[in-house]
């Protein structure tokens, strides 16, 4: 048997283990009374359960809490490229007075749990997500190139 | 071989034109997502709507980015992997068995209504999904702003 | 304590540390840093807690929460009014020897905090946050060899960091 964890133990300093593997680990090292030549590892193998185990249940306890928390709001600078969907998005939502308030008639954002209208606002959050995919499919494009040489 | 920030090791570019014989199924498993995390901490929510989208023959614009745990990415993955089955144009990379990005186009609701799917992981931590319905018009726009940048 | 009490318990004493810690540190990130770290010191103290009553565990976890966000104050750099007020809560704290003592559990989450950072983060997907090594190469875009690599790296490290703290505290003893 400790021969196998001897080897196990090897294969995690190796980073070859599988989430069974160091669970099989960590049940061996939680147990009582190991010999003196365990104590430390075991003492890194319990800690990593126990936080783990606890970060678990924080998430889970943020996830459901109703406070709502302010995020900041970092704009990111809008690269050239990305020039044609600023101003997709801000024709989309047509701030000018002419148009009327129908034009932005059900757009919003929700952020951490508050819902926001200003069209202002909703406007950046909208570039912010546009961005965030867009910039991802370039490799496609790229890759494909390469596919074709 | 070119060096890109990111080490892919399985891409899929498939490029269907089959048409599904079924009709386009109302439902698709993706709104769930905006449903159950749109409204929670770590999560951001964008929904377009009104006169102005229709201007870019737009209909509908839904976008979360979501700060994911385990549990919500498994989540994400498998309503990609349900909803995908009915594209019918398909650009996405797959690292490992994960969709970190992907392209779809869905079957268009009464000939009219064109469907896409837009997802991608960031390598902080977020995902970003984004829904989009349009006139026949928009598959060009959304083309040219999504696909190709230069 | 099990985990099932454990969620009870921090779930009924979170607004509470989280209002003293941000009205001492100032901002909600902060608050919610010093919060967090208190909340795992009792699941990993649990032990000693099982002995105690509910009462004492709130005091306890009240005034880690103040001693850390001072901590927190501290590392910054701090205007002369901070330093004033910082004082002034430092007279009010009694001195604790359970508080005082940084146990097994502080020493590897800040040996953990001390690698560098992609092996850090490496380091939380797997062994805290229990993803599977592919799922990882898939979520960062590295290699599952690089991502084996690095975790390899960290292990390493974090038994290297932690046996010397170790072998430094038997010889206090």
């Amino acid at each position: 048997m400790t021969t196998d964890i001897h080897r196990l133990l090897d294969r995690y300093f190796q980073g070859g283990t599988t989430t069974e593997e160091e669970k099989t680990l960590r049940r061996f090292f939680a147990q009582e009374n190991l010999p003196e030549e365990w104590h430390e590892t075991a003492a890194i193998f319990r800690f990593l359960e126990d936080e783990s185990t606890a970060l678990k249940v924080l998430k889970e306890i943020q996830r459901e809490e109703a406070l709502p928390v302010q995020r900041t709001f970092r704009l990111k600078t809008i690269v050239t490229v990305a020039a044609a969907a600023c101003a997709f998005i801000a024709l989309l939502l047509v701030l000018q007075p002419g148009k009327g308030s129908s034009s932005e008639a059900g757009s919003y954002v929700w952020v951490d749990g508050q819902r926001i209208t200003d069209p202002a606002v909703v406007q950046r959050y909208a570039e912010l997500s546009f961005d965030k995919v867009q910039t991802e499919n370039n490799i496609i494009t790229e890759q494909l190139q390469f596919m074709t040489e | 071989m070119k060096t890109t920030t990111f080490t892919l090791t399985f891409i899929t570019v498939l490029l269907t034109l089959t048409v599904f014989a079924a009709q386009a199924q109302e439902g698709l498993k993706i709104q769930s997502v905006f449903e159950k995390y749109g409204k929670q901490k770590g999560a951001t929510m964008v929904v377009l709507s009104g006169e102005a989208l229709h201007d870019y023959r737009l209909d509908k614009y839904r976008s979360i980015t979501i700060e994911y745990d385990k549990a919500i990415l498994n989540d994400i993955q498998h309503c990609l992997q349900a909803d995908k089955k009915q594209a019918r144009e398909i650009k996405e990379v797959i690292s490992n068995g994960i969709i970190s990005s992907g392209y779809y186009q869905l079957p268009a609701k009464e000939d009219r209504i064109h469907r896409y799917i837009l997802f991608k992981m960031a390598g902080d931590g977020t995902a970003t999904l984004i829904y989009m319905e349009g006139g026949p018009e928009s598959e060009a726009l959304i083309n040219r702003l999504f696909i190709k940048r230069k | 304590m099990d985990i099932t009490e454990y969620k009870r318990v921090v779930v009924a004493l979170r607004p509470s540390m989280l209002a003293i810690a941000r009205r001492i540190t100032g901002n909600k990130e902060d608050a919610e840093d010093v919060v967090q770290e208190v909340c795992l010191k009792i699941w990993h103290r649990r032990i000693e807690f099982g002995e105690y009553r509910y009462e004492n565990l709130e005091a306890y976890s009240m005034t880690m929460v103040k001693n850390l966000s001072i901590d927190k104050v501290r590392t910054r750099r701090p205007s002369s009014n901070e330093t004033a007020l910082l004082e002034k809560e430092s007279e009010s704290q009694s001195p604790d020897i359970l508080l005082e003592q940084k146990d097994d559990a502080d020493a590897l989450r800040h040996i953990i905090g001390l690698l560098p950072p992609l092996q850090q983060r490496i380091l939380r997907l797997k062994d805290l946050e229990e993803y599977e090594t592919a799922e990882i190469a898939g979520m960062t875009g590295i290699a599952v060899e690089a991502v084996r690599n690095n975790l390899s790296r960290a292990r390493k490290q974090l038994r290297e960091l932690y046996l010397l703290y170790y072998r430094h505290k038997k010889t206090e003893l």
